[in-house]
């Protein structure tokens, strides 16, 4: 153990830059060249720790300690702080003489932290030596940290700069839709109203020409738009919306299209699927709407079905396949790979030049389609027809559960024939008539009153089972209305539906926001209106007739290309009799004629506020009986002045034309003879 | 060639001509990519089209690019990240340059599969003969503008006798016959 080395003495100083030797009583005897000239005062034969400080080994007090640490690393500073030397402890002969001999080196991470003035050189150190070499790592691994965060820095400039130019590009997008769409909007419905009085051929073709055009045009616009949209924000925020109203709300959208090419549109929803989810109805509305849109386009005759189907159901979501099917002219198969491709479209033999289209539709529809998480597939027969569908893993909504026992009870074979007294708020005449006339055929007890200040003095003096209140009246609105009635009634004691003419996300949540229970769009659909009062009114268990309680599944209108939809027409006919639709009629052309007369005043007058009342009135009166083209006529203007933007000139004049020609066409109706109900119901069992 | 080089040819074009002007090289160069990491190995190939892509941009000879970035490389990039150890390397020029190849040893133990250039000094009577030997060719402006950068450093006068390429099978072996004289 222990026994001296032999090893010569010129190869320790090429292998180490410090050589020191101590003898027994730990005086130093020896220093190489680079101690010498570091510390010189290690040159006059010191005591160890007279001039060195050990950091290790911790004891180096006497020869023995320095034996017992020849395995050790030997770390020593300079009393003067201005040198500190790393090595290991031999133990060799010198001059005759045991010593422990200290090979090594500076410590030059010590001397760099504490005293950075010294100065060392390579010949400081061995070329075995890696000190140098670690000065030149940490040296580059700091440049290394620089460029990294220099990296850093500039990434997340450019991430600012590219969030920025999205929301500018957002911005921009906005500003862009309602400048772009405005005067367009304006096109579009000069256009339309135009086209209904022009009796030369050539100028109507020319009108036609240039309003699908238009058409086209905001096709093309809203594609633009739509995708830009989808790009900057793929996902947006999602909310609780119901099946058969996403679906409805789509179909009212495309009904006066398939009126116009005799379709018929049919809904089927199957039975199980939950009433209401939770996820991102405008998407889905634009997708089934682009496809219900091209449906109608192909097809020349039969139906166009819009199918939703419950697949799965799990605790908190579900997967509903939704379909859109034709009976047109159907796609050649070597075309299916390319229809989703923006702009494609293919000219078939007997389409007119203006039913083309984009061809922007489809890509739209995927786009939506992906952007839920889903996968938009298709199938056709040529000559026979063509289906579109896709899946979807929607959330489902806490609301379904309660809604689905609701829907339960409506499938059971016997419908419940529905008791209580109904509170009917509307400023129409027109509109009280006839909601009165279908609440009483449902056996309820209707009390009317024609503004929201006698609905607020009414609900107050006798109890109701239900208040169904319009919106837009002209002394007290039905928000107003509706705030003051649940001042003394709440939503339980008191259920409020609004019944509005036209009703977006914004007005539903008012309406919600306000205090009532529900909505329901007009004109009044006897079945929504049936499963609405379900929801709020007390049963007995008296069966109704048949056609009365049908399920979630049936067939829309048969929709005819006249100024009165027949459809609508004979099922009022249906609901109220023929006698009363007679006296309805009989109010519709008072109420219409004076209103028009009022409308007059107003515009002359300038008041803007009254023209959009007296216009809003029209529209719900004309719809109400079926008059679409002049109640659509109305709503486009009501949308204009509702945006605070420039109706086409001449409108007023253009308007009278079609309003009295929609009255002539309405008597003449009621002078036919009764033609069979064009609503088609299935029986769901 | 390691990322620390390609920044400091970046680094020496936007200090001297301007950002505008690095855009155009990175352009013309074709580089794939417009940064670099110090410790992170590139093809050569990046590096001499970058030389190239500067010489074209800026309308002067690929020498005086070279030379220029061999001063650059000295007085700006060594210096400020490795001053502690070109301090540790020479006091003056003569010392410098009898180091130059230890401190290349070095070099090759940090920067792993690098193959840096080696550097013998002769001292004549009046003169240093500097022998430059590389495994890659063409970059001998580069070495002018080292030593350039050098004189700098130590504030002395260079002055370059001659030049000697020594034929070899791969890469190059410069001779330099140099005075050096003290300022």
């Amino acid at each position: 153990m222990n026994q001296p080395l032999d090893i010569r003495w010129n190869d320790l100083h090429h292998l180490f830059s410090i050589v020191m030797c101590i003898d027994e009583s730990m005086t130093v005897v020896y220093v190489s060249k680079t101690l010498a000239k570091c510390l010189p005062a290690a040159k006059n034969r010191p005591r160890l720790l007279d001039v060195f400080d050990n950091v290790r080994p911790a004891s180096l007090v006497t020869f023995n300690d320095g034996l017992k640490a020849l395995d050790s690393l030997c770390l020593l500073t300079a009393k003067n702080g201005k040198f500190a030397i790393r090595g290991q402890l031999l133990r060799m002969q010198y001059q005759q003489q045991d010593v422990l001999c200290f090979c090594g080196a500076p410590w030059l991470n010590w001397i760099n932290t504490n005293c950075p003035e010294t100065q060392l050189g390579f010949s400081d150190f061995s070329a075995q030596d890696i000190q140098l070499d670690q000065l030149l790592f940490i040296s580059s691994q700091k440049r290394m940290v620089d460029d990294l965060e220099q990296l850093n820095t500039e990434l997340k400039a450019a991430k600012q700069q590219l969030e920025e130019a999205q929301e500018a590009q957002r911005q921009f997008f906005a500003q862009m839709s309602h400048e772009i769409r405005t005067p367009l909007n304006g096109v579009v419905s000069a256009l339309s109203l135009l086209d209904h009085h022009l009796t030369d051929p050539k100028q109507y073709r020319l009108v036609r020409l240039a309003r699908s055009s238009s058409e086209n045009l905001m096709q093309v616009i809203n594609y633009v738009l739509n995708v830009s949209k989808l790009e900057l924000s793929p996902h947006q925020v999602e909310e609780v919306f119901s099946w058969p109203e996403l679906i409805r709300s789509t179909i009212d959208v495309v009904a006066a299209k398939a009126e116009e090419k005799s379709l018929q549109i049919e809904i089927d929803l199957s039975p199980d699927l939950p009433q209401v989810c939770y996820g991102n109805p405008a998407r889905l509305r634009q997708t089934l709407l682009n496809l219900c849109i091209n449906a109608i386009k192909f097809t020349d005759t039969g139906t166009i079905t819009i199918r939703a189907q419950l697949l799965q159901q799990r605790q908190d979501h579900c997967i509903v396949r939704l379909e859109v099917t034709d009976t047109g002219m159907g796609i050649l198969e070597d075309h299916l790979a390319h229809i989703f491709e923006p702009f494609w479209s293919s000219r078939l033999e007997g389409m007119a030049e203006q039913d083309e289209g984009t061809g922007l539709g489809l890509d739209i529809v995927r786009r939506n389609v992906r952007s839920m998480g889903g996968e938009v597939m298709v199938k056709s027969t040529p000559g026979r027809g063509t289906t579109f569908w896709f899946e979807l893993s929607v959330t489902l909504s806490v609301e379904t559960a309660a809604l689905s026992e609701l829907a339960t009870l409506q499938q059971q074979p016997e419908a419940e024939k529905l008791t209580g007294t109904v509170l009917l708020v509307d400023d129409n005449e027109t509109n009280l008539a006839l909601g009165s006339m279908i609440l009483e055929s449902m056996g309820l007890d209707v009390i009317k009153v024609d503004g929201g200040a006698a609905a607020v003095a009414t609900a107050r003096q006798q109890p109701f089972d239900l208040v169904l209140m319009d919106i837009s009246m002209p002394d007290m609105d039905g928000l107003e209305a509706t705030r003051q009635i649940r001042t003394f009634a709440s939503s339980d004691q008191l259920p409020i539906v609004a019944l509005t003419a036209h009703i977006d996300s914004k007005e539903k949540a008012a309406c919600l926001k306000i205090g009532m229970n529900d909505y329901l769009s007009k004109p009044i659909i006897r079945e929504q209106l049936n499963k609405e009062l379900a929801r709020w009114l007390a049963k007995d268990k008296k069966p109704l007739s048949k056609d009365a309680g049908e399920g979630v599944k049936f067939r829309d209108e048969v929709l005819a290309t006249e100024l009165v939809s027949e459809s609508v027409i004979n099922e009022l006919i249906r609901q109220i009799g023929r006698d009363n639709l007679q006296i309805v009629i009989g109010k519709v052309r008072t109420e219409a004629s004076q209103r028009w007369n009022e409308l007059l005043t107003a515009d002359k007058q300038g008041d803007k506020d009254a023209t959009q009342r007296h216009v809003h009135s029209l529209a719900s009166i004309f719809r109400s009986v079926g008059l679409r083209p002049a109640g659509d006529a109305l709503r486009a203007i009501e949308t204009t002045l509702r945006a605070g933007e420039e109706v086409p000139p001449g409108w007023l004049r253009s308007l009278e034309k079609l309003k009295t020609d929609s009255i002539i066409a309405l008597t003449e109706k009621m002078e036919e003879p009764l033609i069979p109900s064009s609503v088609v119901q299935i029986d769901t069992n | 060639m390691y990322g620390l080089i390609n920044n400091s040819l970046k680094s020496m074009i936007i200090d001297k001509f301007g950002e505008q002007q690095w855009q155009r090289v990175l352009s013309t160069s074709g580089a794939p990519e417009d940064s670099f990491l110090t410790m992170r190995s590139y093809d050569d190939s990046i590096t001499y089209s970058l030389a190239g892509a500067a010489s074209e941009v800026l309308g002067a000879p690929l020498e005086a690019c070279l030379e220029m970035f061999g001063e650059y490389w000295v007085l700006e990039t060594a210096t400020k990240s490795y001053g502690m150890l070109l301090n540790a390397a020479g006091q003056d020029m003569i010392e410098f340059l009898g180091n130059m190849n230890g401190l290349h040893d070095r070099i090759t133990n940090t920067f792993l599969n690098y193959t840096p250039p080696e550097f013998f000094v002769e001292r004549k009577e009046d003169h240093y003969l500097i022998h430059y030997v590389s495994q890659r060719g063409g970059l001998t402006s580069f070495v002018v503008g080292l030593l350039k950068g050098l004189a700098k450093r130590f504030d002395c006068k260079l002055t370059i006798l001659s030049l000697q390429d020594i034929a070899v099978d791969h890469g190059e072996h410069t001779v330099f016959e140099v005075e050096i004289v003290a300022a």
